[in-house]
């Protein structure tokens, strides 16, 4: 014991030699001043790192402190982000939770002055056993300015970015490091954290070496820090793709409902069908398009992306429109007499898609997984969004779980500095893992559920599914409860 | 000496890692005193002991002298749970959780009748204000106190384990360190009846005594120094258990037996305080409650919060007319 203080006495020293070389010598990259201590780092600049920074520097209670946020991709401005007519293909759903801290950091109005903005406030989900499936509807979207019901919006993932990031660079403490990445974590030693002075600090891809009371990981699934300070997490490959790509929508020809007042811009619904392959999903853009995110296994999913456009778009409306194949199901067909699983004998071609007029993007996929870090902070770290919880895409939440991570974080921070508390503290850190871990699993487990029910095709779990769907679809209190949390409120509440 | 007494009162406890603990802290305690001048050391010398500190011998010093209100057995209870005390989930975790409440609720309070405070940036609501932590433990609230930026900021305890730990926790943090260089925040082992005896010119903006009088033999004394040292004007916090039935199931048996959050023996329902009581321990020191707020502990999500139900917890601010 006696040792390790010795040993950490020689450590101040060596500070100490390394300040006063600083004086002689040029390469400064090493020491330690004022300047390159920060009270926060946030490493990844995408939607989740960009607004924890927005919502500091917002905050009153916390503007003072000094924040680096790091970015390894070159950042766009608001108008090069929607000098695209096209939408790019990475689109994202949020929920009103989201909406609303985007509203509290003064974002929105930048957001929405893109008009690339498209609320949805209808869901149809159904599946391939021929079953008419559910369909979730909220009231009409009614937006007077400030405030908008919707179930929820479909915004372009560059177009928020950008907005954000635009926001960050007015505030005066938050120092915006662009296209650098962190090469490494210097050592980085929990023991010496927790019982010393000594700040944790990363050396970025020029070199550059900074130090922080606290440092934010949000650098997505693949987080660089998570892999650096090798914390462990657990999870499972889907052994899926998502296969991705934009559409252009040709225009309704809706005789049956003239009185409509958008009637041009109808473009409300989300369509999820359940395959037995995955899930696909039409996700309504503004001005006509939609985004396709079809989750299927690797092999379809090459196959997919092999084909040329034409072809591609007959799968797209067959896989949603197409009638249950019946071949194999002699025995499903008396289960389903016997339990009376389809009463209305729907084929699936009555879910009214909106016509689709061509491919517009190129088809891009990336590869699904679910996973989970068990710790979310560590002494002067803690990490937010993907990079502790990363989830199946299927429901739309992962972001907004982000979203969620940086209220509560923020709230905390905001409490240290009111109550005098270091903005690393542990037991600060430890509160935000409290409120925030039981949140995020139990989104993490519903949603693996979901997906394990949706992607089997034996008759007693489509029987069982069909029979839950149905009475979802007829019992509206617990429709109008489903609604909520796909709007991310809590049902629960104990205050 | 000082390191003969610890390794002694170690033995029997019969703590292994306390020991560590405490050649460690008093290690850095030494580095103090020799880094800063002798201004600091001051602070670890004997010269603030209580007659109390050479605990083997005297344990019945504090009957025969009226000037004590402290009892020789609560001071060795905390002497021994000092180290693992800045544990946030060791066996003072729900006083780690009730921290931040109960600073929010002192600046809150400050800020309505210090102007100071009011004009203040909001990160630093204490600047320019003096400040002392009577019965500072470890240091939770002296440590959120002094990073609030008060100018001068006192911790006092009588039990000596304490100090030697908060002194060493402080070091943990950059700009507590440089506090404690500058003496801008000072730990003390000392009564707060020493304490006035020998500077009885201290006047304070602010004195807080958290968690503290339900260990105090005589509360009625202890306000009476309380008040002392305040200034006209200045504020008074105490918070602590009501003496109710409520009380005794919650925080003796809830807290100490049925769900082992504290150690059995942290609190003796006898001495907990009404309300009443101390209103009329103020009043005769020409000092006037102006706020009193419950608190409650949810021990399934381990978090606090303020009530209006002034049964089992909770806080009271008053000012010195």
């Amino acid at each position: 014991m006696l040792r390790l203080i010795n040993k950490t006495i020689n450590k101040n020293d060596l500070i100490k030699i390394n300040n006063s070389k600083r004086f002689c010598s040029t390469t400064t990259n090493s020491t330690i001043n004022k300047d390159n201590i920060y009270d926060i780092i946030i490493i990844g600049g995408g939607l989740v790192g960009s607004t924890m920074a927005c919502s500091i520097g917002n905050n009153n209670t916390t503007k003072h402190l000094k924040v680096a946020l790091i970015e390894s991709s070159k950042i766009q401005t608001v108008e090069q982000s929607i000098s695209n007519a096209i939408p790019e293909i990475r689109t994202i759903s949020f929920n009103n939770q989201t909406i609303e801290l985007f509203k509290s950091i003064n974002v929105w109005d930048t957001i929405k002055s893109t008009k690339r903005v498209n609320p949805f406030n209808q869901v149809r989900v159904w599946d391939t056993s021929g079953f008419e499936g559910i369909h979730f509807q909220d009231n009409d979207i009614i937006d007077d300015g400030n405030n908008t019901t919707a179930m929820g919006y479909i915004i372009e993932n560059n177009i928020v970015t950008s907005s954000l990031l635009s926001k960050v660079k007015q505030f005066e403490n938050i120092e915006l490091f662009e296209q650098l990445s962190v090469k490494s974590m210097n050592d980085y030693n929990e023991e010496t954290i927790r019982t010393t002075s000594i700040l944790p600090s990363v050396t970025l891809s020029n070199d550059q070496q900074l130090h922080a009371k606290l440092i934010i990981g949000a650098d997505g699934g693949n987080s660089i820090l998570k892999k650096q300070l090798q914390v462990p997490s657990i999870g499972r490959v889907y052994n899926q793709k998502a296969v991705v790509c934009t559409l252009k929508l040709g225009i309704k020809q809706d005789n049956n409902n003239n009185s409509s007042n958008n009637n041009n811009n109808n473009n409300n619904t989300l369509f999820q069908r359940f395959l037995p392959t995955g899930p696909i999903a039409l996700l309504p853009l503004a001005n006509g398009y939609a985004n396709i995110i079809w989750s299927t296994n690797l092999m379809h999913a090459q196959y997919l992306l092999e084909l040329d456009d034409e072809s591609f778009l007959e799968q797209v409306k067959d896989s949603f429109l197409k009638s249950p194949s019946t071949s194999n199901s002699s025995f499903f067909e008396i289960a389903s007499n016997l339990f009376n699983l389809n009463p209305k004998g729907l084929s699936g071609n009555e879910i009214y898609l909106p016509p689709i007029e061509g491919l517009v993007s190129k088809r891009a996929s990336f590869p699904l997984r679910i996973d989970h870090t068990f710790n979310y902070t560590l002494p002067r770290v803690c990490f937010i969004g993907d990079a502790s919880h990363l989830v199946h895409p299927m429901a739309g939440q992962g972001v907004n779980l982000g979203m969620a991570d940086v209220k509560t974080l923020s709230s905390i921070i905001e409490q240290s500095v009111q109550s005098g508390y270091d903005i690393g503290d542990a037991m600060m850190l430890k509160r935000f893992e409290e409120i925030r871990k039981p949140e995020n699993l139990k989104m993490l487990l519903s949603i693996d559920t979901l997906f394990n029910l949706f992607t089997n095709n034996s008759i007693f779990v489509t029987g069982l599914r069909n029979f839950g769907m149905s009475l979802l679809n007829n019992i509206s209190p617990l429709k109008n409860l489903i609604i909520g949390v796909s709007k991310g409120e809590s049902i629960l509440k104990f205050k | 000496m000082i390191y003969h007494l610890i390794s002694k009162s170690c033995q029997r406890l019969n703590k292994p890692n306390l020991i560590n603990n405490l050649i460690k802290s008093q290690k850095q305690s030494i580095i103090y005193s020799s880094s800063s001048s002798s201004g600091s050391s001051k602070f670890i010398s004997n010269k603030y002991f209580t007659t109390t500190s050479n605990s083997n011998n005297n344990s019945n010093n504090t009957t025969t002298t009226t000037t004590t209100t402290l009892r020789q057995d609560e001071i060795d209870f905390f002497n021994q749970q000092s180290s693992d005390w800045w544990n946030p989930e060791g066996t003072m975790k729900p006083l780690h959780r009730m921290n931040p409440f109960r600073v929010k609720y002192i600046c809150d309070r400050l800020k309505i009748y210090n102007e100071k405070v009011s004009k203040n940036p909001i990160h630093l609501p204490l600047e320019g204000l003096n400040v002392i932590d009577v019965g500072c433990g470890v240091g939770l609230l002296t440590e959120s106190l002094s990073r609030l930026g008060a100018s001068k900021v006192v911790g006092l305890d009588a039990a000596k384990n304490n100090i030697l730990m908060a002194i060493s926790h402080a070091s943990f943090d950059q700009k507590l360190n440089e506090n404690i260089q500058n003496k801008s925040l000072n730990y003390l082992e000392s009564t707060i009846e020493n304490f006035y005896n020998i500077e009885n010119d201290q006047q304070f903006d602010a004195v807080c005594s958290l968690e503290v009088i339900e260990h105090v033999d005589n509360p009625k004394q202890f306000i009476d120094y309380l008040s002392k040292i305040v200034k006209p004007g200045g504020s008074i916090f105490i918070s602590t258990i009501n003496k109710t039935f409520l009380s005794y199931i919650s925080a003796i048996l809830g807290a100490e037996y049925i769900f082992r959050m504290v150690p059995v023996g942290t609190h003796h329902w006898d001495q907990f305080i009404k309300p009443k009581d101390l209103e009329s321990y103020f009043d005769s020191n020409n000092c006037q409650i102006t706020d009193l707020k419950g608190l409650v502990y949810n021990p399934l999500t381990c978090e606090w919060d303020f009530t209006n139900d002034l049964n089992v917890n909770y806080l009271l601010h008053a000012i010195k007319k």
